[in-house]
């Protein structure tokens, strides 16, 4: 009796759980339908717009491409999902005071260059997108004054391909007065690319893993501000501008490419560069061709080499603190530069008259530099103790070296102190009880007792 | 083997008898506990200007070491008679050379983990950042420099007749490897054609085994771009984990070598009485 | 002492084996590692690539043919032993004294030189009339051209600029196209 009841249990039991199964793959399928089935199409919608209309996209999947021209604000939210898998861009802007909000895009036509929104109209808004794309991200061209805050985009197959087929995040050419801010950016070639673009701002961006994470060419009167880079082959790469200012910045751990930096700056004028905290890069701050600049209250911190100048002359450095690096400074032909009150922690200063600067100058031994340029196979000897030797009996034309007039002799410690933290200390400490413990026993056992 | 064995525990007996050892082992622990002290302020973790400095100091220091405790115990086999009186005794050459240097590196690992060890508690007790990666890597650099200048050092000590040539010899050793090596090179290969000049730099860097052990540390504390596009692909290699096997490969190898010389240098030495 | 002269005698009878091969040759463009001698940008495996090889072996590559000539300016030709460009087209290296030069300041290059090169006058003239723009130029009257990088639009289009702006973007889109296509 109780056997029959058990087994008509466990029938039971299985017909439940049979019927579940079904259920559940019955709802599957009903989801998958009417996913399919819901996929709008998002030009059809922008068709029916009027100018000056503002809609709100129901929640749903949409398809690209899509082209508006006409002055609309269309406003998604978080389960709005636009897909393109066609050759075209996923939205071309061509008209004035578009207004484009969080919307999902995913750009994922294979093997194209083709980028999520193609701009070619001024005063444009995108805020809120995210933008997953196997091309470019957004790109601006002619497109006056548009705005690009909050946005995110990535690169679809990460690690899938190498940067000569990635497309760009944030492209600009011949595109003025664009605010880019608060965008985070990972995964593509260039982050964000101006070229021929004038009076941008630049500011509160996060980028990492690209190629360089700002682009700069040809960008006269813009302004790099607050952005944050880590794990690019270069932070900034600024090229071939006058009165940019560059400051706040932080850029950490370019150094894995043989070319990384955290700041280029190659044929810079007049241009400030301040307040940017450089850590832990191949080279922190290299300056080429770039004249007139002032390069002011940097923090260079723990980079292979803190500031590289080549052929720079002009300009002024002040306030600046080179701490950690393993060569702090390197200079060729940049010996008409202005340098004050830098903090060089490797320097040993004499403050005889107790002003806090000392009164010996810091000289920058350009051997090093030489020698690599020449011949770059002699890098194999970066700071070995050879070639410090090597370098430091190198002292002709001392007179005509890069010359810190008067170095610091404190840093300031809020500068110093980096957010960086390292683990492991208990391990360390392990580690170490062990190796004390087992050199102490081989000492007594092995050496001094007698058997 | 039984005669290797009895050889190394001797050598092991006499070094920790031998002033000189604990010499080095005070200085050597002054000297780390001075790393401590400069980098307190610091996170030792990574290439940086930290260790960077920590590794010249210790390339400065470590080879000098090994270079006279090692040349030294042999010379004093010779001036004190007892390879004479061992070698009428049926012991392999090759027993006594293997011997002598597995207890030599004994006693100069054990002063080099004693150094370290006592960095590592300070550290650990201060609550000092020292990443454990860089810590480990410090301890295996220093274990590959004594590893390495032992050999030279038995080739030294074969060498030489007494234990005064033995010590200038080991130093103009030590300052040719650790300190005049670029100057040396510089000069030399820039009468070399421009294509010549980076394969022979390679290849010479495998016959100094500071430079050798100290790119391999380089590399490996992720500062090998710093050394440029030239050595990219080496760079690349030597970060994987094949990389280091790699470098204990060569270790290795330049070990048997530099013990095979000197075995037949001994060798000879006995049979001609 | 000995074994280490032996080593290293026959390590460089190796090398002088080894250099014994082609004088000049284009090496290969690796994207990883090289980066323009003159503008620190990378060098991207395209048709703007340049490189030379000077008569000691040494190379040096460039991502624009304007970088090349700068090169050229601060350090001098006598010491070149061989200078490449690539054909436009196709991506094959050719002699720098037989490609065929175009020149608009609407081509846009990576440093906005905007000289395109290729292989022979005929795909030049293909490519002029495909664009309706362009200055087609031998080796020699490349050097007597001006090198202004077309950097600032102000330059080159006064009050009334839509008219060019028009042509570039065309341009600009095509080259990307072809570019993304090979």
């Amino acid at each position: 009796m109780k056997k029959a009841e058990q087994t008509l249990i466990y029938r039971l039991l299985f017909i439940a759980l049979l019927l579940i199964c079904h259920q559940v793959l019955n709802m599957e399928e009903a989801l998958a339908s009417t996913s399919i089935g819901q996929v709008n199409s998002l030009q059809a919608i922008i068709d029916q717009l009027d100018a000056g209309d503002a809609i709100e996209l129901p929640p749903g999947t949409y398809a690209g491409p899509a082209t508006i021209d006409k002055m609309v604000s269309i406003r998604g939210n978080s389960e709005v999902t636009l897909l393109n898998p066609s050759g075209a861009p996923a939205i071309s802007i061509l008209s004035d005071g578009v207004h484009l909000a969080n919307i999902q895009i995913k750009n994922n036509a294979s093997g194209d260059q083709s980028p999520a929104i193609l701009v070619k109209s001024h005063q444009v808004t995108l805020e809120d997108l995210t933008i997953q794309t196997s091309g470019y991200g957004i790109i601006l061209r002619d497109a006056d004054q548009a705005i690009l805050q909050n946005n995110t985009i990535t690169w679809f197959k990460p690690e899938a391909n190498k940067p000569k087929q990635k497309g760009n995040g944030i492209d600009l050419y011949n595109s003025n007065g664009t605010l880019i801010k608060n965008n985070h950016i990972t995964g593509v070639r260039d982050a964000i690319y101006l070229e021929k673009s004038r009076n941008a701002r630049i500011q509160g961006n996060k980028l990492s893993r690209t190629r360089y994470g700002i682009h700069c060419m040809y960008i006269d009167g813009s302004s790099v501000i607050d952005n944050e880079g880590q794990y690019n082959i270069t932070g900034a790469m600024v090229m071939g501008v006058k009165n940019v200012v560059v400051s706040g910045n932080v850029f950490r751990r370019q150094s894995q490419n043989v070319h990384s930096q955290g700041i280029l700056l190659y044929d810079v004028q007049s241009s400030s560069i301040n307040k940017n905290v450089v850590e832990g890069n191949r080279v922190g701050i290299y300056m080429e061709q770039s004249s007139e600049n002032e390069l002011s209250n940097n923090a260079v911190l723990r980079n292979f080499i803190g500031i590289q100048l080549i052929n720079s002359n002009s300009n002024q450095f002040h306030g600046n603190e080179f701490i950690a690096n393993v060569i702090e400074a390197e200079a060729a032909d940049s010996q008409k530069n202005e340098m004050m009150r830098n903090y060089w922690d490797s320097f040993q200063g004499l403050d005889l008259n107790h002003d806090g600067t000392s009164e010996i100058p810091y000289a920058i031994n350009p051997f090093y530099q030489l020698l690599v340029t020449q011949t770059p196979a002699y890098q194999l000897f970066f700071q070995s103790p050879g070639m410090t030797f090597l370098s430091d009996m190198f002292t002709n034309g001392q007179e005509d070296w890069s010359t810190d007039s008067s170095p610091l002799m404190n840093a300031d410690i809020s500068h110093t102190v980096s957010t960086e933290s390292a683990k492991g200390s208990a391990d360390v400490l392990a580690i170490g009880l062990l190796l004390l413990c087992t050199a102490i026993y081989t000492i007594i056992y092995l050496g001094v007792m007698r058997e | 083997m039984n005669d290797m064995l009895q050889v190394a525990r001797r050598e092991i007996k006499t070094g920790f008898r031998n002033p000189w050892s604990y010499t080095f082992l005070i200085l050597f622990c002054v000297f780390s506990l001075c790393l401590l002290v400069i980098n307190s302020q610091s996170i030792v973790q990574g290439y940086s200007g930290v260790t960077g400095s920590m590794l010249s100091l210790i390339l400065y220091l470590l080879p000098l070491m090994t270079l006279f405790l090692g040349s030294f115990s042999l010379t004093a086999e010779k001036e004190e008679g007892s390879w004479q009186l061992l070698s009428t005794y049926p012991i392999g050459t090759l027993s006594f050379i293997v011997g002598k240097y597995i207890g030599l590196s004994i006693v100069l690992l054990t002063i080099v983990a004693f150094g370290y060890g006592l960095m590592g508690v300070i550290s650990g007790l201060v609550g000092m950042s020292f990443a454990s990666s860089t810590y480990v890597l410090f301890i295996a650099f220093s274990c590959g420099l004594v590893l390495l200048f032992l050999t030279l050092a038995l080739l030294i000590g074969s060498l030489s007749k007494n234990r005064w040539q033995a010590l200038t010899v080991s130093v103009s050793i030590w300052f040719f490897a650790v300190i005049g090596w670029q100057t040396i090179l510089i000069s030399v290969l820039n009468f070399l054609p421009y294509t010549w000049i980076k394969p022979t730099l390679v290849a010479l860097t495998f016959i100094n085994p500071a430079e050798l052990v100290r790119l391999f540390v380089v590399i490996k504390l992720g500062g090998g771009s710093i050394l440029g596009p030239e050595y990219y692909q080496w760079v690349e290699w030597i970060q994987r984990s094949s990389g280091s096997w790699l470098f204990i490969a060569v270790c290795l190898l330049w070990i048997s070598f530099s013990i095979m010389v000197v075995y037949w240098l001994w060798e000879r030495g006995r049979s001609h009485g | 002492m000995k074994k280490l002269i032996t080593v290293c005698a026959l390590f460089l009878g190796l090398i002088m084996l080894a250099g014994c091969g082609d004088k000049y040759e284009a090496l290969p463009i690796n994207e990883d590692t090289d980066v323009c001698a003159i503008c620190n940008m990378q060098v991207k495996d395209d048709a703007f690539a340049t490189q030379l090889t000077t008569k000691d072996g040494k190379n040096v590559k460039f991502d624009d043919i304007g970088c090349m000539h700068k090169w050229k300016e601060q350090q001098g030709t006598e010491n070149i032993g061989m200078d490449y460009v690539r054909d436009y087209n196709n991506k094959e290296w050719i002699e720098y004294d037989n490609a065929t030069y175009v020149y608009d300041a609407s081509f846009r290059t990576p440093m906005a030189y905007g000289i395109i090169t290729f292989k022979d006058k005929k795909s030049a003239e293909t490519f002029v009339s495909e664009q309706g723009v362009g200055k087609i130029m031998n080796a020699k009257e490349l050097a007597s051209h001006d090198w202004k990088q077309n950097t600032d639009k102000m330059q080159m289009m006064d009050e009334d600029g839509h008219m060019h702006k028009e042509d570039q973007k065309g341009m600009d889109m095509k080259s990307e196209m072809t570019s993304s296509h090979k």
